[in-house]
């Protein structure tokens, strides 16, 4: 075999070694794009199959990397070396000034390519591990009837109706928005769960600076009970609330005299220590904590930190610090598909949202607490 | 000089004390009273819930006399139950109440024509949450009486009690055939 073939013989079994990085990184282009056009549990598995023709476990081939970090590194070592005898005089004569120029082009070459390598691999492996999460959500997703939605301009609508969407005195912005229903024993319960965003100035007389929060909020249909505000966040001055719970560009049309929100306490000294009670009227109020749904609030919701709840507009707007809301537990990657697969046929027992679940079944609870029992959407639970 | 001094920072230390413990005695004994207050609304709530529902269902009439008769009684007993707080005085109302709402339910449950009926549905519906609210505002009731009774109770608190308020004791309300079915018995 002469040198020729040999090389040849090299080169094909090269490619064929960091071939899989092309075809596995082709196959997460063409997954992120399926995924985005993905409307059933059907799409999202036909998108997971598309890996199973790659060996598993699957992952990101490192030659090239360790090919262009070692050569750069041969080039570096030779370079110095090559100076080091220059400064020494090992070498006869000294090596003349073009060579400094070429040598400094050729490092900066090859430590560029180098690092564009590891960069581009680290950004393929992300954008492989980004997929399967992607994947996961979107099927937990779907098997909770819940998706994403644009935000729109719905912060104006919102603030209209709730003091939470007007904290913040610079800037107020909502950045996530999903929607979905949940089906009770009695009632379809339409939620929407936000992630909002404010930023409220500091001043101690001389600087200014400015501080970003982030809230969350969890807004469902509720029966109607008046405008009632329970505020668990005690970052908020009472002062601060009692502006902000109606606000005076809410637009609402209300009798001169109920323009301040009436403060009430509820008959549990547990429930007033853990919240403050504003709204419209103390007969809402009253009419509102019920001793179960005073029980229910104070056993129920100990799991979300500053917790706030606004009953108005026929809704309940929770608003809360936990960013954990969404959250789901999976154990498989598209590193094993088969595995992955094996996860999602599973159904949604594999695809517990526990918070949401939790919340909106103790919404369906309040909701059922507060309805007409003489008017309910059927007679017999769905 | 220093001794009158130091007496008189005692005896102003000691009044604001004083003042403290009384008006937080106040405070529990009149949360104690507002919660039993919820209690006996709701009782008296869900015991005219139960009239109106009789009146709806003439079947009741016709059937059921016992049911009716068991209801006066239910209705008489809530309206003797005493205006200041007494967990004791619960027990019988509550398991007569328990009574004749499962014998409503069992009616209910023996004339189609009532459990077709929307009304009774509603009705059903609403009785079970008006116990429901009973039951939670009994539960508001106990923790209510056990801040009242820790208030009278702790060092201190008793003194300023037995000098100057009286208070006596509240008795919880406590379900004791619920508890004589549980192995576990504590030692007090």
């Amino acid at each position: 075999m002469n040198i020729t073939t040999r090389f040849a013989v090299w080169l094909h079994e090269f490619k064929a070694r960091i071939q899989p990085n092309t075809r596995l990184f082709k196959l997460i282009r063409k997954a992120e794009y399926r995924l985005g056009t993905a409307l059933s549990l059907e799409d999202i598995r036909s998108i997971v199959e598309l890996f199973r023709e790659l060996e598993s476990p699957i992952t990101f081939r490192y030659l090239t990397v360790f090919l262009s970090v070692g050569l750069a590194s041969i080039v570096w070592i030779i370079l110095i070396a090559v100076n080091m005898a220059d400064a020494h005089g090992w070498v006869g004569q000294k090596l003349p000034s073009p060579y400094f120029v070429l040598q400094d082009a050729i490092l900066v070459c090859v430590t560029v390519s180098a690092a564009s390598v590891v960069f581009r691999l680290r950004s393929h492996r992300r954008a492989f591990d980004a997929l399967s999460s992607d994947l996961h959500r979107r099927y937990a997703y779907l098997l909770h009837g819940i998706k994403t939605a644009p935000v729109k301009d719905d912060l104006a609508g919102l603030a209209k109706h709730f003091a939470e969407f007007r904290r913040g005195d610079t800037g107020r912005v909502l950045s996530n928005k999903v929607v979905g229903s949940y089906q009770g024993d009695t009632h379809k319960l339409s939620f929407t769960y936000y992630r909002f965003r404010y930023v409220k100035c500091t001043s101690d007389g001389e600087n200014t600076s400015k501080q970003e929060y982030e809230r969350f909020a969890l807004i469902n249909e509720f029966p109607p009970v008046g405008n009632v505000l329970i505020r668990g966040d005690h970052r908020a001055q009472p002062k601060v609330i009692v502006i902000t719970l109606f606000g005076d560009d809410s637009g609402i049309e209300r009798e001169p005299k109920k323009q301040v929100p009436e403060r009430y306490t509820s008959s549990s000294s547990a429930f007033n220590k853990r919240f403050n009670i504003f709204g419209s009227t103390k007969i809402a109020c009253a009419r509102l904590l019920k001793p179960i749904t005073t029980l229910t609030l104070l056993e129920k919701t100990a799991s979300l930190e500053r917790l706030n709840m606004q009953f108005a507009d026929e809704r309940l707007c929770m608003s809360f610090d936990n960013k954990d809301m969404l959250h789901f537990t999976t154990y498989t990657t598209l590193h094993n598909p088969e595995a992955m697969l094996e996860e999602m046929q599973g159904g949604i027992d594999n695809y517990r949202i526990p918070l949401l679940e939790h919340y909106l079944k103790l919404n369906h609870r309040l909701a059922c607490q507060h309805d007409d029992n003489f008017s309910l959407p059927s007679d017999k639970p769905a | 000089m220093t001794t009158t001094l130091f007496i008189l920072i005692l005896l102003i230390i000691l009044g604001i004390t004083t003042i403290g413990v009384y008006n937080r005695i106040i405070a529990t004994a009149n949360a104690a009273q507002r919660a039993w207050a919820d209690v006996l609304a709701y009782e008296r709530q869900k015991t005219k819930t139960l009239e109106a529902l009789t009146e709806q269902a003439d079947a009741f009439k016709e059937h059921e006399h016992h049911l009716m008769t068991e209801l006066t009684q239910l209705r008489e007993s809530i309206a003797a139950l005493p205006e200041s707080p007494n967990g004791g005085t619960l027990k019988p109302v509550e398991t007569m109440s328990q009574q004749v709402v499962d014998r409503v339910k069992l009616a209910v449950e023996a004339y189609p024509e009532l459990r077709s009926s929307n009304v009774v549905t509603g009705f059903m519906r609403e009785i079970s949450e008006q116990q429901a609210n009973v039951g939670a505002a009994i539960n508001v009731f106990n923790s209510e009486v056990e801040r009242f009774n820790n208030s009278i109770q702790f060092f201190l608190a008793a003194q300023v009690n037995n000098l100057m308020l009286h208070k006596e004791r509240i008795v919880p309300f406590s379900d004791s055939e619920a508890a004589s079915g549980f192995e576990y018995q504590p030692n007090f």
